[in-house]
């Protein structure tokens, strides 16, 4: 592959990557969608509570 | 200039009828004997001069009577001198334009410019030309313009056929070639001492100038000085230095009839791609016309070889190959002084790197030349920005710059048929796999993070931050067993995020709420366990403390409805809690999601960030100039 030809092919995937980034984003926004929801998260703590300290 | 009133005359020497078709010429030649005839100011009738009539050199690839276009104006060649400058042949043209006006074509190894008078030059400085060294001194021939010497070359014959125009009429001058760092590029031509003449050079291609008809050049056959052998010289017009093929000696083109040996031989040499071979690189099609082996003075193995190549109406490039790594010069007329102490310069706003300087000999040689090999040790210096590079050579004569692009294996292959089977290193053109612009990605990269950034910022100014709940809630003393249930609120939007900003003044303990978003309507519930703790302390002489009485939550895309909470809450540490509050909002902005994207985002331009660092370390291993050294001490 010729230089210029992977110069090219780099930056066509560099735009879709981005464009597709962007959109996702939009999108998130429009939706309210929070990528570290936090009824997704499980959290285990010992008996003593969430920071205990002797 | 002068202006004859005459135009028909009669030839001393045949008596033939003489016609000039300018007024401005003062040589022509007589059609019937070939005599060189000029006329002179004042007086009547022509004599004969010293400057030779040369059919044969006349055999150029621009021929008397052929036509073109200069700035919208037609013009017809006239008359030609063949100037044998020592290192180089130059042709000059006359042309005559429609509207009668005069000026010079220049044609020197490829290299076309038409040559005008230039205006307002301090003729008394002129004379300080000869003293001058190349590319070194600086002299203002016009208002404003500092110029310095990029070429002093020396006419030691001339040969002319057709009308010209020239002040002496012995063949022998000086031409000095002066740039002014930008854009203009000024012609003197010392006649005999003191007479000077002065032209802009406007470089032009014959493309441009839609020269038509071109002729092709005949190629000669001499006898090798030294061993009699047939020497074929492919390039009479260009060429005056040739190698023996079967002696290997080095002889010199005289005139067209002749070689003569310069008493200097050559072993063997069979270059990877054989002189004479034709191909087709960079869409052009070239011949190779000579071949060289060259090595850095001073280095044991530094060797690398050389190609001449030439097409008629591109002129000569050059294919240097160097530990199996090609890379293709061709020769530009760019205003740059000789980059003293530069470490990069800026060409059409690129920037180029020093990678190399050194000083050059030749080694071997097979083919012909239009310059003298070996006459003397040429500095040079290599500004690359790959897979391009600025290549600069000077001497005492010359000061030449090339630009030079990185040629692939696989496009030696294609063109010649053949390429070199073995590859050392990194080439200092050569592109990494999957090469890409870096200094674009850069740009593109930061294009690509300020939309992002616009578009999060947009997001975050119209977000609504509509606040559905506000509550403060009292603990009893111990836990209830059922849930605390909220009031209920309404969220509107069709899909939203609820952020819950949780707050209990924990002191030493920790408060846990374990909260169920519920939906009125439909009954779905959204769990959500959240907590704070704050410890603070005193030990090692120190206050310590950590956590926090706040913290928040985030629930995504909740769909619009009627919704209550249910929350659990729990307790513990030394000091219990007899309250806490929680605040409920729809449709906050959200910037861990930006900073998310943004770290996604990076990802492609840091892996070739990444993957180039380590491709340049190694490609500047082989440089005396290596940054990554300077960066590292």
């Amino acid at each position: 592959m010729d230089i210029k030809k992977s110069h090219q092919l780099n930056i066509i995937v560099f735009s879709i990557i981005t464009s597709l980034l962007v959109a996702w984003m939009i999108y998130a926004n429009s939706t309210g969608w929070y990528l570290f929801n936090s009824s997704d998260r499980k959290q285990s703590w010992s008996s003593s509570g969430p920071g205990y300290h002797k | 200039m002068y202006f004859f009133d005459t135009h028909t005359t009669v030839c001393p020497v045949c008596q033939s009828v003489v016609s000039f078709r300018s007024n401005a010429t003062n040589i022509n030649t007589c059609s019937n004997c070939h005599s060189m005839l000029q006329r002179t100011k004042g007086e009547a009738g022509l004599k004969t001069t010293h400057i030779g009539y040369n059919q044969t050199l006349a055999n150029t690839t621009i021929p008397l009577g052929a036509r073109g276009i200069y700035n919208g104006k037609n013009f017809e060649v006239i008359g030609a001198c063949y100037c044998d400058m020592t290192r180089f042949f130059n042709n000059r043209f006359t042309i005559l334009f429609t509207d009668g006006s005069l000026a010079w074509l220049t044609e020197t190894m490829g290299f076309y410019a038409i040559l005008q008078k230039a205006a307002d030059v301090y003729s008394s400085k002129l004379p300080l030309l000869a003293g001058m060294d190349i590319a070194q001194d600086k002299i203002e021939l016009q208002k404003g313009s500092q110029q310095y010497l990029v070429d002093k070359s020396k006419s030691e014959k001339t040969y002319a056929c057709g009308e010209i125009h020239s002040p002496d009429t012995d063949g022998i001058f000086t031409a000095y070639e002066l740039a002014d760092g930008y854009n203009q590029r000024l012609e003197v031509i010392e006649y005999a001492k003191g007479n000077f003449e002065v032209y802009n050079i406007l470089y032009c291609t014959p493309a441009e100038l839609q020269l038509q008809p071109l002729n092709t050049t005949a190629a000669l056959v001499l006898p090798c000085d030294s061993c009699t052998k047939p020497v074929q010289i492919v390039l009479p017009q260009y060429s005056n230095h040739v190698v023996c093929p079967a002696c290997f000696a080095w002889n010199e083109l005289q005139g067209v009839d002749r070689l003569k040996s310069k008493n200097k031989k050559f072993n063997a040499f069979n270059p990877l791609l054989p002189v004479g071979s034709c191909g087709q690189l960079k869409n052009i099609d070239y011949k190779i016309t000579g071949a060289t082996r060259k090595y850095e003075t001073g280095s044991i193995n530094t060797e690398w070889t050389e190609y001449t190549l030439y097409n008629p109406q591109n002129g000569f490039a050059f294919l240097a190959e160097y530990n199996g790594h090609w890379t293709y010069l061709k020769e530009v007329k760019i205003n740059q002084p000789w980059p003293v102490y530069q470490q990069e310069i800026i060409v059409n706003n690129e920037q180029y790197v020093l990678f190399n300087d050194y000083t050059f000999r030749i080694k071997e040689a097979a083919g012909e030349f239009y310059s003298t090999l070996g006459s003397g040790t040429v500095m040079a210096k290599e500004y690359i920005s790959p897979p391009e590079m600025y290549a600069v050579e000077k001497n005492d004569t010359e000061l030449t710059w090339y630009k030079a692009a990185y040629t692939s294996n696989q496009e030696i292959f294609e063109a010649f048929g053949t390429n070199a089977t073995y590859q050392h290193g990194i080439g200092p053109l050569q592109p990494m796999k999957g090469y890409i612009n870096m200094g674009l990605l850069k740009q593109l990269s930061l294009v690509a993070f300020t939309l992002l950034f616009c578009v999060q910022v947009f997001f975050s100014l119209t977000a609504k931050n509509t606040v559905l709940l506000e509550q403060n809630f009292l603990l009893p003393d111990s836990l209830p067993a059922k849930a605390i249930v909220t009031t209920a609120f309404e969220v509107k939007p069709r899909l939203a995020n609820l952020e819950f900003e949780i707050s209990a003044p924990v002191n030493n303990s920790w408060f846990n709420a374990d909260i169920t978003l519920v939906n009125k309507q439909n009954g779905k519930e959204y769990p959500l366990d959240k907590g704070v703790e704050f410890y603070h302390g005193y030990s090692g002489g120190e206050k310590w403390s950590e956590g926090s009485t706040s913290t928040d939550a985030l629930l995504s895309s909740i769909p619009a409805g009627i919704y209550h909470l249910n929350i659990f809450p729990s307790q513990g540490g030394n000091y219990q809690i007899n309250s806490f509050s929680i605040a409920v909002r729809s449709d906050v902005p959200m910037w861990r999601n930006f900073i998310f994207i943004v770290l996604l985002a990076s990802i492609f331009p840091l892996l070739q960030w990444t993957r180039h660092q380590v491709f340049e370390r190694r490609r500047w291993n082989n440089s005396p100039h290596n940054p990554f050294n300077s960066e590292e001490a």
